[in-house]
């Protein structure tokens, strides 16, 4: 068992310590109290030490060098490579594999027609013009989704639920996530954010923030459809993420016939 | 992890809140304290719903371990009404009787 968190060494000293009271009470004490007490103290022992199996090892300072360290990578690259425009989220279904982002060559915003999965590479063709092209990389978003149980699925509760199992309970990025969904446009509002990022940084501009980037690559991953990061709008302690959602021209002919 | 210590805060906060009120109503049925603990971590647990899945696998083992407490505190009820015996009572004295 883990017993390298500090959950761990907590639930590590009160295991023992309840089975003390609990013992003493019992046989010395026949006190009803104070063996209830010491029932709830092993209950508090055993999750403690759940919870410190289940924790990070990892410090959280090492987890935000790694990610400003990565950031600073893109932020060179598309800089390098003058990208200005809005990444494109698309889902595992699209992109073989995991969920990644399209960074377009082109900075006219358009939405691309993408109807076949993008080949494994770092430049990607995907369109049918000769100036469909783009930078397909992997996002925050696009490992996060294997700390999911299960696949996303489309309704807005199981989108909400992921958003925020990730978000607040996983990440522990956000106080707490609303999700709306309608006409094409996805309403993520983040309650108390918690992770600061530069709005001036070249790869927020084009990817979003951390919080956002989740948010595209679930929603995107749940739709099966291509997701923008529209506008990211922090005010008051909450940061309202709208995601707009990219309907194929060809499903929807196909659902008008 | 704010969300884990929120978390233990108030699962300690309600146990504690518990035991104090049980004892300042004189309450001493231990398996009535055992079934409103039991009661009171699946409620916290349902209500924390956003921890994350690896955690609350975990936390779904100790329900099952839990409920394997109350299963007993049942079974010896059931069998103190039938045969008039306690089982803890039973147990603990081959216990100290096997002690040298």
């Amino acid at each position: 068992m883990m017993i390298d968190t500090r959950y761990g060494w907590l639930g590590l000293g009160l295991l023992p310590a309840g089975i003390v009271i609990l013992s003493t009470s019992y046989l010395l004490l026949h006190s009803i109290p104070i063996i209830a007490l010491g029932i709830s103290v092993i209950i508090m022992g055993i999750i403690c030490l759940v919870l410190g199996k289940s924790h990070p090892v990892i410090s959280a300072e090492l987890s935000k060098l790694l990610m400003d360290t990565v950031v600073e990578n893109i932020d060179s690259l598309l800089e390098e490579l003058d990208l200005k425009a809005r990444a494109l989220y698309l889902p595992s279904s699209l992109c073989g594999g995991r969920p990644k982002a399209i960074l377009p060559l082109q900075c006219e915003p358009y939405c691309p027609n993408i109807t076949k999965p993008l080949p494994q590479r770092l430049i990607v063709s995907f369109g049918e013009n000769s100036e469909d092209m783009g930078v397909l990389i992997s996002t925050i978003g696009s490992n996060i989704l294997d700390m999911l149980d299960k696949k996303p699925g489309a309704s807005i509760e199981e989108i909400a639920t992921n958003i925020t199992t990730l978000l607040v309970g996983t990440l522990d990025l956000a106080g707490g996530v609303k999700v709306s969904i309608g006409d094409n446009r996805a309403i993520v509002k983040i309650s108390h954010p918690r992770l600061k990022t530069s709005s001036y940084s070249r790869a927020v501009q084009t990817l979003g923030s951390p919080a956002a980037s989740i948010a595209a690559s679930i929603v995107a991953e749940a739709l099966g459809k291509a997701v923008i990061i529209e506008s990211e709008i922090s005010k008051n302690r909450e940061t309202i993420i709208t995601l707009e959602i990219i309907s194929n021209p060809r499903e929807e002919k196909k659902s008008l016939v | 992890m704010r969300f884990y210590d929120s978390y233990i805060i108030l699962m300690a906060s309600l146990l504690l809140g518990i035991t104090i009120i049980f004892s300042m109503v004189n309450e001493t049925r231990l398996d009535l304290c055992f079934t409103v603990y039991l009661i009171v971590y699946l409620t916290v647990n349902e209500l924390c719903l956003y921890l994350n899945p690896k955690a609350r696998k975990g936390l779904n083992n100790v329900n099952y371990l839990l409920f394997a407490g109350f299963a007993f505190i049942v079974a010896s009820n059931i069998a103190e009404i039938l045969w008039q015996v306690n089982p803890v009572e039973i147990a603990w004295r081959i216990i100290c009787a096997r002690l040298p």
